[in-house]
């Protein structure tokens, strides 16, 4: 992996302008690293990598919510995915990591770490809502609850509705859905491209 | 999906299954305190070799159901291609979702979170009516039901006479 520099986050697609909030985290964050470069090799700053951090993270290795889809953006708000991940199934982020400076191909481990990250990235992109009423979906099929009015629901590509967590789980093992089997990523793509 | 959501919707199949028991099975806890094991029992689906049987089972979920599938094994003794010696049963639904590893599975084959103790029963039934002989667990049993089916009918028959007189 690349250690992030601070030319590396000038680099990023937003002004200091409009997200300095970010900002001010970005070049705290890339202090954090490089202090802790300089203590050698031992230290770990993945060990304390946090949401923040992986929102800061380059967008070549994570599709950032500004980054693309903006409408469904906004339906997401930071909260929800803090919640997201403390109840991640996954080891998130791996408690092993010696040192962040290993190649991703050489190192199976921070690949994962990679291809999680991307995963959650994808899955954020999925519109959320909350539940309206409507006839036509009335029970989450993960946990077989019906839906209450007001509830926090995630629509997949062939728009079928699901509890956010419950969806979140399934989704970081396997990116179809469970009712239709539809792969979730080609059709996340193809909106992709069409944007 | 916490222990307390998983142990929710394993009561919930129960008392369904209680209600309106379906055809081909019975269901119930080996232990009324222990919601994740499972007993069934299932009846030798008519027009097969295991007609007349009666086949006990064990369901062991893991407190991540539904998003990860339950182990199933025989307790009566059973010769079947898919089921293994010590009656593990081995059908793609009950393996864990995720990437292919040796890529001869596809997802739509593998566990779903929509999977209910009635769906997979109602796989492993037409399992025992329709074997799959690409991926056996048990090899000897596979090689008898293609080579030599006379003998596989004799050790299944025998199988269904001794659960028989186990159910009396």
């Amino acid at each position: 992996m690349v250690e992030p520099s601070a030319d590396l986050w000038q680099q990023l697609p937003f002004s200091a302008a409009e997200e300095p909030e970010l900002q001010d985290e970005a070049k705290e964050t890339t202090e954090r690293v490089k202090e802790e470069a300089q203590q050698g090799p031992s230290s770990c700053w993945l060990e304390h990598f946090t949401y923040r951090d992986y929102q800061l993270l380059p967008c070549t290795y994570v599709i950032r919510p500004s980054d693309m889809m903006d409408d469904y953006s906004s339906l997401d708000s930071h909260s929800d995915y803090q919640g997201f991940l403390e109840t991640m199934p996954l080891n998130y982020p791996p408690k092993k990591y010696q040192s962040p400076r290993l190649r991703l191909t050489e190192n199976p481990e921070e690949e994962e770490l990679v291809k999680m990250a991307k995963r959650v990235g994808l899955i954020q992109h999925l519109p959320t809502g909350s539940y309206d009423g409507c006839r036509k979906n009335r029970e989450c099929v993960i946990c077989m609850m019906e839906f209450s009015l007001g509830e926090g629901v995630r629509y997949l590509p062939c728009m079928h509705t699901y509890h956010i967590e419950c969806i979140n789980s399934w989704l970081m093992r396997s990116f179809v859905c469970p009712s239709c089997l539809e792969p979730v990523d080609a059709a996340l793509l193809t909106s992709y491209e069409t944007n | 999906m916490s222990e307390s959501q998983s142990s929710l919707l394993l009561r919930k199949q129960l008392s369904e299954l209680n209600k309106n028991p379906v055809e081909g099975f019975s269901a119930g806890l080996i232990d009324d305190n222990e919601i994740y094991k499972w007993e069934v029992l299932i009846i030798g689906p008519p027009d097969t070799l295991y007609e007349g049987g009666f086949f006990k089972a064990h369901l062991h979920f893991p407190k991540e159901y539904p998003l990860r599938p339950p182990r199933m094994k025989f307790i009566t003794e059973i010769w079947h291609p898919n089921i293994d010696k010590n009656g593990d049963v081995c059908i793609s639904i009950l393996h864990e979702p995720g990437d292919d590893k040796w890529g001869y599975e596809k997802a739509s084959e593998r566990w779903l979170p929509v999977h209910t103790v009635e769906t997979i029963l109602i796989s492993v039934i037409s399992m025992l009516a329709d074997p799959n002989d690409e991926s056996p667990a048990n090899v000897d049993a596979a090689k008898e039901w293609r080579e030599n089916y006379p003998e596989f009918k004799r050790k299944v028959a025998r199988c269904v006479r001794k659960s028989q007189e186990e159910c009396v």
